[in-house]
């Protein structure tokens, strides 16, 4: 309670009330006209930056939903691919094997099964292109590749006859045939005989080999031309080129040669004796090639990893080298692993899957062949136990990879295409031909181990079309049972894409869950509660109305009125 | 004596005289109503003295004596102390209220927007890797979130600049306001008589000035009558002693020497090489902060040391804090808290720091460029406050805040002066060193991946964005002067080469950089004994890197050993490497993060919030933007998006960002700066109530000093009624003298 009251005092406090009562009154308009609760970082500052981060986090589960959405149509395309009603490679498949049937029975003779392999091929073709398939202009089979085609048609071999059993004998996988020849019909070849150069068991090695081929159109045997390949790599296994009817130019191996360029395989046929004009009793005797059409695959691939280490010191790199790394597991990232400490027989060590962005510690037994365990498998360093010196010695995993994956959440994410070798099989030439990988010196498309040869979808067909164009009733019985199993890996596959389908729904399901709750959370933070801001604000007018009110009632007031 | 007509005559005169001078200073009072540091006057006046008589003690009027003011020093000293602190946060909160605008993303779209646009468009590029449009919406997207980042801290810059000159006119005013109290004090002790003649508008004129001083800083006042009237700050430094004033000034990047008794050190040296020259001081340093760092000197010895005796002398070492000592910055490359004292410049911190030699008398303590244990150097990297002590140099008075929110008490505490040069360092500076760091990391976060990854085309050449300031020296260690030098680590660099048909000429793993690596002499020969496979960023220099790259061979077809790379150190300190006709390349694997560190094969540039920016060469060659990376074959396919994938993922991870006075806090980056955010609101909110309260406070005793000391238009309406009716009976009592005078005379006749 003032003692005096002066004029200048009065003063002050009316401007200060009315002041402090307005300003209110405006926080609550532009609350009202921005209906929200926060309109700057002090209303609420903890909420202000909750906001921020929540309208992240809505953002980053758009951003999830969209991947979804994209996701089912890679999915659902290669689902529809595979396993259609209609037009699918399984119903294709189901037509070949009706087709096989027909062409196995005895009664269909030789134009019935020509016109049974018009069909096929037909169907062959339709399988190519339907392991072409794009989803916005992007091959789903291709791996990584999906600018260019999954599968190019080209030219394979199927070895009927005699071959020798002793592990020297010629398989498809030593022989290439140049994809430049006519791809549109099967073209026999055999080897010639009698040899001067054949054992009694009528064995003869590739390089004395001479070779003969079917013209189909003189209705003899022609023989083939013959040369020898150069190669300026010393460690390359020898080979030769042999040319027949209709542009075929096929490569076939010699040997097998280790590292050092040593030769360890003679490879070795069987020759055929002269016999009258015909072309369909290979079982009698001599090794026989069919050149039938097959695909090669042109995507990329997620199979073998490679290591690599990284030593401190001399000594450690000797026994670091490449060569005594071992690697176990499918690995979807670079891995590093750094040796950080060896002591007490135990091996300190950190690996990072983001290129030494973070590390995680671990620790492993120091023993002869010390192994690491890492995300997605170990990596084993064959040799003595560790000694301190390693330290600081790091190791690379390095895996191929075809997977294109999409995120669907915070740490999930799926992938969306596919390894078309895989599931259509047929040739590969590994690392697009850059590169040797295998170390076994071929340097062109080879048949994939996996699927095995027996399921592999291009080679099985492909086998069945040189059957079906050369009459060869038992190579469509043989078929028959392949198709089979080539069904069963499609269906396999085609069964993995839709657990990954399921897994996007359910996933789904999920987001647009969180989108909700974290929508409602955002709103309860910074929207404005109308009733109870209106209510506010008429509180806050009957309050300035008031000031106004009194002031200018005690400002009236003066002693100078009364004199 | 006897009483007569005459002295009443005299008395009435005297009431007259009285009323008139009430009636005055009435009038001067409402006159004065509505002055700024106006004191109410009154007249004191008191009864003359009595003469006796034969009637006894016979009254003689009234003295008016002198015109006083109504003040209340002990009330205005509490006020001079609230003003100070009310001011202080009230400039505060105006700039608070400035900056919390920039960061405001309540209603329109911002940099928190920005970034997240950012991971949505790496997603996009994730969903579409060989994609041209969604390459160039990257580009835009990226290039809007750099811009808001720059616009945001030139903004906060602009602020800086116009603080430091509001910190100059308070200065200046503060300095003027000193000189005009020390005059005023002058005119005051002239005419100033005790108990008769009050200079009450001058002293009005010189509290008013003082209330203006200490709006601007915390001041006490001493008075103790004429001549000993003092003002000095809270902490006891004297501002203005009676008529003489002291005076403040500025000084940019000043070095306090506090060298211990004993200690060899001489603050400023010759230069050997040029005795003639003017002296240098012994300790330099480049660069600004918005902290005093502390050197302090843990191990005596030599700048230096001595490499080339045997054995080696080892050089002085020294710690640096920046919170007055109470912590001690970590040295990232030793992992210890000391650095060496050396001539060549070393980065710390934000500054770099470099000691001189002075005359080298090696091995000896006593010379000159020797240091001695608890020789202390505190760094003010910025433009600061000094009072300007007649006896010794001036005393840096800027606010200094410890860990714990107390005020330093011997710096200044109050007034508008101390509240800018607070917000300047501890607000607005702590915001602009955070959002350095948060754009720091992000830059080195997005460029670590991308720089691992691969585009739709392979590199001919890269040249780095970012510069190296010493590239002889170890690329991790302080003296290398390079930004990214704790970002390094052991680790190894592989390239996969390519020939003109973009096959790669090497089987896996491509080539190793650092096979057969080591130190290199400027030959470029590598030097025996140093061999090694791994890279490590506290032994090998940018020097060594470039060496490496150049000499990395590989064997090709028919067996001869080719090198692919030529790789220089540019003038300015980048790498620039150059693959040879007919070969290209792309980066395998980097874990030593030379890569991401140098600025190849990068996706921004810049080192902190105002200079990030797009690496020049994407907006070229939408092409180089890496989606993909080189896989296990050796190959970049363009449906690989494993670097758009973990880019986009970047919005999840949690990534440790710190600052030099702020422990590293792991969030992710969207959370780092909405936490940023948080905090400006919350020194927003914070400033705004304290400001109120003490506003309040000031207020309060502000119109205790107005019940004193204001003028009341009643009561002086009043007085002024009382006055006239006084002055009338005083004038009636000369016409009743008169009268008598009269009738005296009229008894004659």
């Amino acid at each position: 309670m003032a003692l005096r009251v002066t004029q200048g005092m009065m003063y002050s406090s009316f401007v200060g009330n009315m002041n402090m009562n307005l300003s209110a009154y405006m926080e609550s308009n532009i609350q009202a006209s921005s209906q929200k609760r926060v309109n700057r970082p002090s209303d609420d500052p903890v909420s202000a930056g909750r906001i921020l981060s929540t309208r992240a986090d809505l953002s980053k589960l758009g951003v999830y939903e969209e991947n979804i959405e994209q996701a089912m149509g890679w999915l659902n395309l290669a689902d529809t691919t595979l396993a259609g009603t209609d037009g699918s490679v399984q119903s294709i498949l189901s037509t070949l094997k009706s087709l096989a049937e027909q062409a196995a029975t005895g009664t269909y003779n030789e134009s019935n099964r020509e016109q049974i392999g018009m069909q096929a091929r037909e169907l062959f073709e339709q399988l190519i292109t339907l392991s072409n398939t794009r989803f916005e202009g992007r091959h789903i089979f291709a791996g990584h590749k999906v600018d260019g085609l999954a599968y190019e048609q080209a030219l394979g071999t199927s070895i009927k006859g005699e071959v020798p059993d002793d592990g020297s004998g010629i398989t498809s996988q030593d022989i290439y045939v140049d994809p430049s020849g006519d791809l549109n019909a099967t073209t026999i070849i055999r080897v010639k005989g009698p040899n001067a150069n054949a054992n009694a068991d009528g064995e003869v090695t590739v390089a004395e080999a001479e070779f003969e081929y079917w013209d189909a159109d003189k209705k003899e045997w022609v023989d083939a031309t013959k040369s020898t390949v150069t190669n300026p790599d010393p460690t390359a296994p020898d080979s030769i080129l042999i040319e027949a009817a209709n542009g075929v130019k096929m490569t076939m191996l010699c040997n097998e040669k280790d590292r050092n360029g040593v030769v360890t395989v003679t490879k070795t046929v069987n020759i055929a004796e002269p016999r009258e004009a015909e072309n369909d009793h290979y079982q009698d005797n001599g090794t026989w090639f069919y050149v039938r059409p097959t695909a090669v695959y042109k995507g990329d691939d997620n199979y073998s990893e490679v290591s690599t280490a990284y030593a401190p010191t001399p000594a450690a790199a000797v026994r670091f080298d490449d060569s005594n790394l071992v690697i176990n597991g499918n690995f979807s990232k670079d891995t590093i692993i750094r040796i950080n400490k060896v002591e007490n027989g135990v091996i300190d060590y950190s690996y990072s899957v983001n290129d030494g962005s973070t590390w995680i510690p671990a620790t492993t037994p120091n023993k002869a062949d010390p192994s690491f365990a890492v995300p997605g498998g170990t990596l084993t360093a064959k040799g003595a136990a560790l000694t301190a010196a390693d330290a600081n010695t790091q190791m690379v995993i390095h895996p191929h990879r075809a997977d294109i994956n999409f995120q669907i959440s915070e740490d999930d994410h799926i992938t969306v295409n596919m390894v078309g070798a895989n599931i259509f099989g047929g040739r590969y030439d590994y690392q697009g031909g850059s590169k040797d990988s295998k170390g076994d010196g071929r340097d062109y498309a080879v048949i994939l181990d996996n699927p095995k040869p027996d399921e592999n979808l291009f080679e099985v067909v492909g086998d069945l079309v040189g059957a079906l164009e050369t009459n060869d009733q038992q190579g469509c019985q043989e078929a028959l049972e392949k198709l089979s199993s080539v069904m069963n890996v499609v269906l396999t596959r085609a069964a993995e894409v839709g657990g990954r389908e399921n897994r996007l729904i359910s996933q789904q399901a999920n987001t647009v869950m969180r989108t909700y709750a974290e929508q409602d959370n955002l709103s309860s933070m910074e929207d404005i509660d109308i009733t109870e801001l209106m209510t506010k604000l008429a509180q806050q007018q009957i309050a300035y109305n008031s000031v106004l009110k009194s002031s200018s009632m005690i400002m009236q007031m003066s002693l100078v009125n009364f004199l | 004596m006897a009483w007569g007509v005459g002295s009443i005559l005299n008395m009435g005169v005297g009431a007259l005289f009285n009323s008139q001078a009430n009636i005055q200073t009435t009038g001067n009072n409402i006159s004065n109503v509505n002055t700024v540091g106006y004191s109410r006057q009154a007249v004191r006046q008191e009864e003359a003295t009595s003469l006796t008589s034969r009637a006894g003690q016979v009254g003689q009027g009234v003295n008016t004596t002198e015109v006083i003011r109504y003040f209340d020093a002990f009330l205005e000293s509490n006020y001079l102390d609230k003003v100070g602190t009310s001011q202080r946060f009230e400039s505060q909160y105006s700039q608070l209220r400035y900056v919390e605008n920039i960061f405001n993303e309540s209603n329109v779209n911002g940099l928190s927007n920005s970034l997240t646009e950012l991971w949505k468009a790496w997603n996009k590029l994730a969903q579409q890797p060989d994609s041209l449009p969604t390459r160039e919406a990257l580009l835009g997207t990226a290039g809007t979130l750099a811009s808001t980042i720059r616009n945001t801290d030139a903004s906060l810059a602009k602020q800086e600049e116009q603080l430091n000159a509001m910190i100059e006119q308070d200065v200046t005013t503060a300095n003027q306001l000193l000189k005009e109290i020390a005059d005023l004090n002058k005119e005051i002790n002239l005419s100033y008589q005790a108990g008769r003649n009050n200079p009450n508008a001058l002293m009005d004129k010189r509290d008013q000035k003082v209330r203006e001083l200490a709006a601007i800083i915390d001041v006490k006042v001493e008075d103790r009558g004429p001549g000993h009237y003092n003002v000095s700050m809270q902490n006891g430094y004297t501002l203005v002693q009676d008529t003489i004033p002291f005076s403040l000034e500025i000084r940019n990047g000043n070095i306090d020497y506090n060298l211990g008794p004993n200690s060899p050190f001489k603050p400023y040296l010759k230069d050997p090489a040029d005795p003639d020259s003017m002296v240098h001081p012994a300790i330099k340093f480049e660069g600004s902060d918005y902290r005093e760092y502390l050197v302090q000197v843990d191990s005596p010895g030599a700048v230096d040391g001595d490499p080339t005796a045997t054995p080696p002398v080892a050089a002085a070492t020294f710690k640096v804090s920046v919170d007055g000592g109470k912590t001690w910055l970590t040295n990232p490359n030793t992992g210890g808290d000391t650095w060496d004292a050396l001539s060549t410049p070393q980065k710390i911190g934000n500054l770099e720091i470099s000691f001189s030699k002075g005359e080298v008398l090696p091995l000896s303590k006593e010379g000159p460029g020797s240091l001695a244990e608890g020789d202390k150097f505190v760094i003010s990297p910025k433009k600061d406050v000094f009072w300007v002590s007649p006896t010794s140099d001036s005393i840096n008075i800027s606010p200094q805040i410890y860990g714990n929110g107390q005020d330093n008490k011997l710096r200044m505490t109050g007034g508008s002066l101390a509240g800018i040069l607070e917000f300047r360092d501890y607000q607005l500076g702590e915001y602009r060193t955070r959002l350095d760091a948060f754009a720091k990391e992000l830059i080195w976060q997005v460029n670590q991946i991308h720089s691992n990854g691969a585009g739709l085309e392979t590199l001919t050449g890269a040249t780095g964005t970012y510069m190296v300031g010493d590239p002889k020296k170890a690329l991790g260690s302080a003296e290398s002067l390079f930004t990214w030098a704790d970002k390094l680590q052991q680790g190894s660099l592989t390239f996969e080469v390519y020939d003109k048909d973009g096959k790669s000429v090497i089987p896996y793993p491509g080539l190793d950089v650092f096979k057969n690596f080591g130190k290199y002499d400027d030959n470029g020969d590598i030097i025996l004994g140093t061999e090694t496979d791994v890279f490590d960023p506290s032994i090998h220099s940018l020097h060594d890197v470039a060496c490496a790259i150049t000499e990395s061979t590989y064997v090709d077809k028919d067996g001869n050993p080719v090198k692919p790379f030529a790789a220089s150190v540019t003038s300015d300190g980048r790498l620039e490497i150059t693959a040879k006709e007919g070969h290209s390349f792309a980066v395998t694997t980097d874990s030593s993060g030379l890569m991401a560190a140098l600025g190849i094969n990068t996706f921004f540039s810049g080192d902190d919030a105002g200079s990030m920016g797009l690496n020049d060469v994407l907006s070229n060659n939408l092409n180089l933007i890496n989606a993909g990376r080189v896989n296990g074959a050796g190959e970049v396919n363009s449906g690989d998006n494993k670097t758009a994938f973990d880019l986009a993922d970047l919005a999840n991870k949690k990534v440790s960002i710190g600052t030099l006075w702020n422990k590293p806090t792991d969030q992710t980056l969207n959370d780092n700066y909405a936490s940023l955010v948080t905090k400006v609101g919350a020194d927003t909110q914070s400033v705004k109530f304290t400001a109120a309260n003490e506003t309040a406070m000031a207020l309060d005793l502000y119109e205790r000093s107005e019940e004193i000391s204001g003028v009341s238009l009643d009561e002086e309406m009043s007085a002024l009624i009382k006055f006239q009716a006084s002055y009338k009976a005083a004038a009636k009592l000369i016409t009743t003298a008169d009268e008598m005078m009269q009738t005296l005379l009229s008894l004659k006749q």
